[in-house]
């Protein structure tokens, strides 16, 4: 097989050509969208375009688009909006990604009361749990929407709704990086509050990201400076990343019914060839077709990649093999064994790219069983 | 007024006639330190002298120097013309902002200077007093020396602090030898103690890809890296993969002796390239007791395998874990070392690997599979790679 095989979708996506047009030609059209004659303000107008449309494509009219460097950065200045004092809590999910999870373990370190949400056997945040957990006390709750681990879909709906039930004045932000461009998102029907979202996940460029406010919410500034993004996020605008931001995000939009389709079509091909070899399997969600999650004993899921490298096909683990305690807390949290967290793989599927999947299969299923047979050690006696 | 830099040598001086080879040697390791300064280093009596190099560079002189063993001590000394005024404008400068006790040291090598030693030295304790009212002389016990060398190319050198070097001795006056260095906190520091005692170091890496990643090898990459300024400006590594010798084991013998097994088949193939390379001695970051392969049972079955007389050197045997982590951290290998890539992976550790070899049993699991055409192969496909 000569032509690279990429199945790791989920950690980033490659660009589209659009994509790569867009960021040469705003090197040609470099002005400063700050200053003041006449191609800088064309700039700044695209800009500020591009902010409206990438609201709209979302749902999201009732609220406003702050760019950032970044999903991590967003989801950072989501969890900063909230004035923590004495008796308010902040709850996230243990499933979260560590833009989360992290900057909710540095919150709790200078004293912030943080309350996690278990996820159930699915790997989706337990909603029942919630009346235990959510209380007038909770200032924010952050749930992501898809899994980047397993590709779990949370019921973002049910969970706002509950959670205003019991809080009116909650707010609610929402991880969405995995799930834009991938299922429907409509922001007003969901009822959030806060957005996050990344455009290297869908095929746009790395460096830009941002955070949908709803109107009427103030952004705490992290960085301050020049004042641009309204004051919340100072710093000479990513003109060529918010521009192919918006063109990737239409594109993933407008095609998401049929790239669902492609997806679908492509996992279960690979999933197939998979039970054809006879390997056995824990599936850790089948929620999304986007990100397929395995957990399989004997193996290690990182000698796997290692092994796949000579073929050029690179996909993902759940949990590196030389951590001596696998510390994957999302495969923790459904209930995985230290066993077959070792073992667990993460494939991720893009529409774009379109492989012979039967053949990719079979190439990953042979490799798997030869490599349980050397990790078990076929005794010769 | 030109910055240079003074360096004095520890040990050699206890050398008789070799004395001429230890010198020679430690200049050229000390020129290979600072090579891209463009500095001159030369041999004057008992010292050296580091200069003709651009003075933004010195603080970055001063820490490569830090790095050269066989250095004692050395000092950034001012230069100035021989004359009375010049050194006299120069010390008071140096100790204008002191309080407290201090002595001036002169050293009268330029024996037409007009005032002799002690005259010179009490010249200039007079003006220094004149220009700094916080200071008293002291000639026994004091808190601040200043020297003033004189020499005898119309020139003298002024300083008064004197930087403490690693001492030891030059590298590669004491042979070569293979360190095996792994991706963990022990074998960089072994491999700096040997360099510190004058041996050029060479190490061998023992990995199992795929079973263990790339980044496992770019932390060993790093750590080879650290250890260059010790080993006189480069270090040598062969890479070795054992996956395949290691998946015979994990399919041929005992579980218990895979660690034991493994170790035998690294030592072979050390002692191999070691004999290809003209190396003198196999250094291990051994450490007695620390781990199940770390008993004398064991050092003494692996150690078993050798067949030339290649002394295995062990230079931390007999340290504590916390002294060898305060090296590592002074060495600043520590963060490197503590980063989660093993080299050889998890998959193959034993739950409970033997602490007491015995060597008949050991030869009887090692003669379940063709060990010999395996560390062949593996020999065979050493990568060298030069840092």
């Amino acid at each position: 097989m000569e032509r690279i095989v990429y199945l790791d979708n989920a950690a980033t996506t490659k660009p589209f050509d659009e994509v790569c047009k867009i960021f040469c030609d705003c090197q040609t059209n470099f002005y400063n969208p700050s200053a003041l004659y006449d191609v800088a303000v064309s700039t700044k107008k695209k800009i500020e375009s591009a902010r409206t449309h990438i609201a709209e494509l979302l749902g999201g009219e009732n609220g406003r688009i702050v760019f950032t460097s970044g999903a991590t950065e967003a989801d950072n200045m989501a969890l900063n909006i909230v004035k923590f004092r004495e008796g308010k809590d902040l709850v996230v999910s243990v499933g979260e990604h560590p833009a989360i999870y992290e900057k909710a373990k540095q919150m709790e370190r200078t004293g912030v009361k943080v309350l996690y949400i278990p996820l159930d056997s699915n790997g989706r945040v337990d909603i029942n749990a919630l009346d235990n957990i959510i209380t007038k006390n909770t200032l924010l709750v952050s749930v992501m929407m898809v899994s980047n681990e397993t590709g779990a879909i949370n019921d973002i709906k049910s969970i706002t709704k509950k959670a205003k039930q019991i809080n009116p004045n909650i707010l609610v932000h929402v991880d969405g990086v995995q799930a834009v461009g991938k299922i429907k998102i409509d922001l007003m029907d969901l009822g959030v509050d806060l957005f996050t979202i990344s455009a290297h996940k869908i095929h746009g460029p790395k460096g830009i990201g941002a955070l949908w406010v709803k109107d009427k919410i103030n952004i705490v500034p992290t960085i301050y400076g020049g004042g641009q993004e309204n004051g919340y996020r100072s710093g000479t605008e990513n003109v060529a990343g918010i521009l192919a931001f918006d063109y990737a995000l239409t594109k993933v939009v407008k095609d998401l019914k049929e790239n669902l389709k492609k997806v679908e079509n492509q996992r279960n091909v690979l999933l197939n060839q998979l039970n054809l070899h006879g390997i056995s399997y824990k599936l850790n969600s089948s929620d999304s077709p986007y990100i397929l999650s395995l957990s399989i004993p004997g193996l290690r899921g990182e000698v796997l990649v290692h092994s796949l490298e000579k073929y050029k096909i690179y996909l993902s683990t759940g949990s590196a093999c030389s951590s001596k305690k696998p510390d994957n807390r999302t495969m923790i949290a459904i209930g995985r064994t230290p066993e077959e967290i070792k073992g667990t793989i993460r494939i991720s599927f893009s529409a774009y790219e379109e492989y012979d999947m039967q053949e990719v299969g079979t190439t990953i299923a042979k490799e798997i069983l030869l490599l349980q047979k050397k990790i078990k050690g076929i005794k010769n006696e | 007024m030109n910055k240079v830099i003074i360096v004095r040598y520890s040990e050699i001086h206890l050398k008789g006639k070799n004395r001429n080879f230890f010198e020679g040697l430690l200049k050229d390791n000390i020129k290979l330190a600072i090579k891209k300064y463009n500095a001159k280093v030369e041999r004057i009596p008992g010292r050296y002298m580091v200069y003709d190099f651009e003075e933004s560079n010195l603080q970055r002189i001063v820490s490569e120097l830090a790095k050269v063993a066989g250095i004692f001590s050395y000092s950034v000394a001012t230069e100035v013309n021989s004359n009375y005024d010049d050194i006299k404008d120069e010390a008071i400068c140096q100790m204008i902002e002191c309080s407290g006790t201090f002595k001036v040291d002169v050293n009268r090598g330029d024996k037409k200077f007009p005032l002799n030693s002690m005259e010179l030295a009490r010249a200039l304790g007079g003006d220094i007093l004149k220009k700094n009212k916080s200071l008293k002389v002291d000639v026994v016990n004091p808190e601040t020396k200043l020297f003033v060398d004189v020499r005898e190319n119309q020139k003298t050198y002024i300083f008064s602090k004197i930087i403490y070097g690693m001492g030891g001795m030059p590298v590669e006056s004491s042979g070569r030898g293979l360190l095996l260095l792994s991706g963990g906190i022990d074998s960089p520091v072994a491999g700096y103690m040997m360099a510190k005692r004058g041996v050029k170091l060479y190490a061998v890496h023992f990995h199992s890809f795929p079973y263990t990643s790339e980044l496992a090898r770019e932390k060993v990459e790093d750590l080879a890296r650290k250890l260059v300024p010790y080993n006189a400006g480069n270090l040598t590594v062969f890479m070795v993969n054992m996956a395949k010798y290691q998946e015979a084991i994990k399919a041929s013998c005992n579980d218990s002796y895979t660690i034991t097994l493994l170790r035998r088949g690294m030592f072979r193939i050390a002692e191999k390239l070691a004999g290809q390379y003209k190396l003198d001695m196999i250094i291990t970051g051994e450490n007695l007791g620390q781990v199940a392969s770390q008993t004398i049972e064991s050092m003494s079955v692996v150690e078993n395998v050798l067949i030339s007389d290649r002394p295995v050197l062990r230079p931390l045997v007999a340290f504590d874990k916390a002294d060898i982590i305060t090296l590592s951290k002074k060495i600043d290998t520590y963060d490197l070392s503590i980063k989660p890539y093993e080299d050889c992976c998890t998959v193959f550790l034993p739950d409970s690997p033997i602490t007491k070899p015995r060597l008949d049993h050991v030869e009887e699991e090692e003669n379940k599979f063709n060990y010999h055409d395996l560390l062949d192969e593996a020999f065979a496909q050493v990568e060298v790679v030069k840092f």
